[in-house]
């Protein structure tokens, strides 16, 4: 099992330990509803560092590194990034990413711990003629979310992060190096990314802590927080047998220049609908239980929990083709099952609007 | 972690406190503090005959749900509305104001079934 290089202060911290994706991490510290709260009314600190991050390098790195991603990457303006996807043939997605642009011939790409070995074979197999530099060998991340994020980041770190806007990165001196920090996130909300060198991650985590605007949050809040702002997860959204336009997002395709799974895009890159689902009670729709209207299995959940903000649960589920989305539906464990939950189905931009998040 | 004494356990960290033939039952400290923060319980309805092992209800964290089994056969006779409406007693008392249902129950015998809280102790320390 691998660790981060926080893994003892999360320890100390008496956080409760999981395996995930082969990292030891923390689920939580205080509880996930506590933490989930903490972050949208003030700031929290995420230990992110079991992501893959990859630096690509070159002068045929637009192409190169292009023809693996959705968007076209080489009319991204330097200091930028974005959320894209890199498909299989078929069109489904093989991973989630994040690029950002370094210089006009260097990006990084950030995925998903679930998938990092997966990916890297991808990029070895694909990516020609350009340097690839495993970030992960050196570089940690920790991401500072909430509405008070700002503040606290201006005042612990003594540099103007205010110049950043949404999907944006510079690179701030902090403890007397240069690193990269994103006005970007996981939760929906405000929040930075902050791309730190292995041998100052603690130090930097315990600045932060220091502050008492900021504590710790585990993998369950990240969960909850993303849910909450319609955020897919890789692996229950997201998977090979999914599109881009199956997810919602075909805006993150762009057919402008050549990638690997356009071909099959074309020939119809649609075959299920996502649906927000937004429970009348507490009661939360939970991973593979089955989304019927009029006792008619129409679909399943992919994701499920509580939401602290709203009170009640809620879910994120795909409607199978030719059916039409309704505006309510039944959530079951099984089509005579003990476990029925009645829920709203509603568009992300209303879960959004509901859970009150703001950028 | 807590356990009572003179409560019996089952495997899946139910108890049951017997008085004369009714059973309070609910869920050990270890369920609780194993599911966290406690958000949605469902209990089966007033009337209702369980089986001992059998279904007795649905019990959900911001996480996960999970199944709650009956640790005694009878009839449910109340259920505990204020853990319906705040789940989060249970978190905070698992063996006092955070019990479940009050079940009839219709073979005394069948704690023999179950495990003392010497025996629940042994179990939970083996997990």
């Amino acid at each position: 099992m691998k660790t981060t290089t926080l893994y003892n202060k999360h320890v100390d911290l008496g956080a409760k330990i999981i395996d995930f994706a082969g990292f030891l991490l923390p689920l939580q510290y205080e509880g996930i509803i506590k933490e989930h709260i903490w972050c949208r009314n003030s700031c929290a600190l995420f230990d992110t560092s079991h992501m893959a991050k990859v630096v690509f390098k070159g002068t045929e790195v637009v192409s190169e590194l292009g023809k693996i991603l959705t968007i076209n990457i080489g009319n991204m303006e330097i200091g930028r990034c974005r959320y894209c996807f890199i498909l299989n043939e078929k069109g489904g997605v093989m991973d989630d990413v994040v690029i950002y642009r370094l210089s006009l011939d260097k990006y990084m790409v950030v995925s998903n711990a679930s998938t990092k070995d997966k990916i890297k074979d991808w990029y070895r197999q694909k990516i020609k003629n350009t340097e690839i530099i495993d970030a992960d060998d050196f570089l940690d991340k920790i991401d500072v979310q909430g509405p008070l994020s700002l503040d606290v980041l201006q005042d612990v770190l003594n540099a103007d992060f205010s110049i950043l806007s949404s999907y944006r990165f510079s690179i701030f001196n902090i403890l007397g190096e240069d690193n990269i920090v994103s006005y970007s996130g996981y939760t929906g909300g405000k929040g930075y990314e902050i791309y730190v060198n292995k041998e100052k991650t603690k130090s930097l985590w315990d600045m932060l802590l220091q502050d008492e605007r900021v504590k710790p949050a585990g993998l369950g809040a990240r969960d909850s927080l993303r849910l909450e702002a319609g955020l897919p997860l890789y692996g229950n959204e997201l998977d090979e047998e999914t599109t881009p336009f199956d997810a919602g997002m075909g805006r993150l395709v762009d057919p402008s220049h050549s990638f690997i799974g356009k071909e099959a895009l074309e020939q119809g890159g649609k075959r299920k609908s996502i649906v927000y689902l937004v429970s009348e009670t507490r009661q939360s729709p939970r991973h593979l239980y089955k989304i019927l209207a009029d006792n008619e299995d129409i679909g399943y959940v992919t994701s499920g929990c509580f939401s602290p903000v709203l009170q009640r649960g809620i879910g994120i589920g795909y409607i199978k083709q030719g059916i039409a989305v309704p505006e309510k539906a039944v959530v079951s464990k099984d089509v005579q099952g003990y476990v029925r939950i009645a829920c709203n189905v509603v568009p992300r931009k209303e879960l959004i609007r509901m859970a009150g998040i703001k950028r | 972690m807590e356990v009572r004494d003179s409560f019996f356990y089952t495997k899946e960290h139910e108890w049951v406190k017997v008085d004369e033939n009714k059973g309070i039952v609910g869920i050990t400290d270890y369920a609780s503090q194993t599911l966290g923060d406690i958000t949605f319980v469902e209990v089966a309805s007033v009337g209702k005959d369980v089986s001992q092992f059998g279904y007795l209800g649905t019990i959900e964290s911001v996480k996960a749900a999970s199944d709650i089994f009956s640790p005694v056969s009878g009839k449910v006779i109340e259920v505990n509305e204020k853990a319906t409406v705040s789940p989060e007693i249970i978190n905070t008392s698992p063996y006092t104001d955070g019990w479940l249902a009050i079940i009839e129950m219709s073979a005394s015998d069948e704690v023999k079934n179950l495990m003392t809280a010497e025996q629940y102790k042994e179990y939970i320390k083996n997990l």
